[in-house]
């Protein structure tokens, strides 16, 4: 019973704790970890879980790991900030069928907001990668992150108009 | 409106929550300063970038190896049938019953009673010592399966009220012959 309602759940979520995961620290590796620890502690806590909390329960957890796997990236990595990931990672997000103009765009478009994404605060860039990424709801973002909606709204609006900055920026410095 | 009034309904009017009228404000403001114009069209420009992220697939090993990690939880059948009593009362009441049962049979068939002896029949030394073996291997069968019960009845299958006494009665009948006679 325990298990195939954690085999169920585990297998519903995994994409959205990947993905957070994935988005927040940038490293495909890391993000495999990380949900990994993600799902055992799911399975340790899933009996005391109310069924309807389950999602912001998880990405809870995960932002926590998150923050935990970047402050031991921080302490152990201060020169080769997401080298890999700028490069191979980012050629896996673009469409293979798209034209290679097209593509040399977007590819240059993606990296720029990825970099950019990463140097967001830890709040605003979790809650841009919800809502704006994973499309997921105010509800459920302010009661993954333990803060009022109004909030999550405060954030967000802080998050994109630095994005927004930084990535005009970068544009600018590229011309 | 003003600029900062702008900028802080930004949010809600680009998720359209805002109603008819404010919707109609905003446009109007954006029309006429060019600044907030700008910046509408790169929010909402920034916005579809972060849209076009796709959302990452999961690796299937991911959770294979946490679903492989984790233990089986199909429980036994004995902790199977004790869930499925325990909602009831009828179940510890019958329990309760047969071990009183028991209880009284122990009490009326005990050891220390003067056995009834035929003299008529005779038994080798080696017949004796072969039975007590038999009989000794009998009760530690029964204590072991009485000490199951406990462990089941400390699960809460059973009131511990009802059943502890019992359970001490049982001990206190099977002491001389689970130490070999002695007292």
């Amino acid at each position: 019973m325990k298990k195939t309602h954690f085999k169920k759940t585990a297998l519903k979520y995994k994409d959205l704790v990947y993905s957070q995961a994935y988005y927040f620290i940038n490293n495909r590796e890391d993000a495999e970890d990380i949900t990994q620890e993600v799902m055992m502690k799911l399975w340790r806590q899933i009996e005391n879980i109310e069924r309807s909390y389950v999602k912001a329960w998880l990405l809870r957890v995960t932002r926590n790991l998150c923050i935990d796997y970047s402050r031991r990236r921080r302490d152990y990595s201060l020169d080769d900030q997401n080298m890999e990931s700028d490069g191979v990672q980012i050629a896996e997000l673009i469409d293979p069928q798209a034209n290679p103009e097209k593509e040399a765009i977007n590819r240059d478009s993606l990296e720029n907001v990825l970099k950019i994404l990463n140097q967001l605060p830890e709040k605003m860039r979790n809650i841009v990668i919800m809502r704006d990424i994973q499309d997921l709801t105010y509800n459920l973002i302010a009661e993954a992150m333990d803060l009022p909606i109004n909030s999550v709204k405060v954030y967000l609006h802080r998050g994109r108009k630095y994005l927004m900055k930084k990535y005009s920026d970068i544009e600018n410095q590229s011309e | 409106m003003t600029c900062k009034q702008f900028d802080t309904m930004l949010v809600d009017f680009v998720d359209g929550n805002l109603s008819q009228k404010q919707k109609k404000e905003m446009r109007a403001h954006a029309e006429t300063c060019p600044t907030c114009k700008a910046i509408l069209a790169d929010y909402q420009n920034m916005i579809g970038k972060l849209n076009d992220m796709p959302v990452q697939k999961c690796p299937d090993f991911v959770v294979d190896t946490v679903l492989d990690a984790v233990p089986d939880t199909r429980k036994s059948f004995i902790r199977t049938l004790s869930e499925r009593f325990s909602a009831g009362m009828a179940w510890k009441v019958s329990f309760a019953a047969a071990l009183a049962i028991l209880v009284v049979s122990i009490v009326l068939f005990h050891p220390s009673q003067p056995p009834v002896i035929d003299v008529n029949q005779q038994y080798t030394e080696e017949e004796i010592a072969q039975a007590t073996r038999d009989v000794k291997l009998a009760f530690g069968y029964f204590n072991h399966y009485a000490k199951k019960a406990e462990k089941a009845i400390e699960e809460q299958v059973l009131a511990k009220g009802v059943v502890e006494p019992v359970s001490s009665t049982i001990k206190i009948a099977f002491k001389p012959i689970l130490n070999g006679g002695s007292k």
